[in-house]
């Protein structure tokens, strides 16, 4: 079995590329999803939760979901309909 | 002689017995925990916890560049579709809604079972979690088809 390299290399910048280009969405969601980690982790070593704690985690997960809801933009010339 | 002292005795440890009990009881110091309570709060955050790191996982792809008409999204064309998007969009509203209608009955009913409020915010998570495995497994697919 051949291996084409010069298509490995083809196939692995054109990977690079696409993770570089989204590295700052990639970089925004694990900042995002973090503190939603730790507080499952805090809960699994024995932490007992207060109405604070919740009322603050609650206010975050609304805003995440508000930022979710905004609508995409428009696409009248039908370039990304998928 | 012995009859008076154990006659003594007999009510030396009954006025200390009633002073015990007149005094503040030690154990009222100790913080108070109601456990059934606590296990809602516990449950709710977790239920919270989850769907934050669903929502956060929603972001990271709606902050990906929406897919050009006729491509698929994949491992060397990282993009998300428009319609899974849209179809995210409104299951989050159903989510979002069982979230908080299951924090404000916990919030205003802490004695009563929240249970049918908790099962309705986890299956509401779980309809968009699906939605974001659907997702995920179609650009490994595409991914491995060499899309």
């Amino acid at each position: 079995m051949s291996v084409d390299i010069g298509q490995v290399i083809t196939t692995a910048t054109t990977i690079i590329n696409a993770v570089v280009a989204a590295a700052p969405a990639i970089e925004k969601g694990v900042a995002d999803i973090s503190p939603y980690i730790q507080a499952i982790v805090g809960l699994a070593t024995g932490q007992n939760v207060t109405q604070a704690q919740i009322d603050e985690i609650i206010a975050q997960v609304n805003a995440s979901s508000a930022e979710f809801q905004q609508p995409l933009p428009d696409d009248p010339l039908g370039e990304t309909q998928t | 002689m012995n009859k008076l002292i154990r006659s003594l005795m007999v009510i030396a440890v009954g006025a200390s017995m009633t002073m015990l009990a007149a005094c503040n009881n030690p154990f009222d110091k100790l913080p108070t925990l109601n456990i059934g309570s606590q296990v809602d709060l516990n449950t709710e955050y977790g239920i919270i916890a989850g769907y934050g790191a669903v929502v956060g996982a929603m972001n990271f792809y709606k902050n990906l560049p929406l897919c050009r008409t006729g491509t698929k999204p994949s491992l060397t064309n990282l993009c998300a579709k428009r319609s899974v998007i849209v179809t995210l969009q409104k299951d989050d509203r159903i989510a979002n809604a069982a979230i908080n209608n299951m924090n404000n009955f916990i919030k205003n009913n802490p004695s009563v079972s929240p249970s049918t409020y908790i099962a309705a915010a986890r299956n509401a998570i779980l309809a968009v979690q699906n939605v974001v495995n659907a997702a995920s497994n179609e650009a490994n697919v595409n991914s491995a088809a060499g899309l």
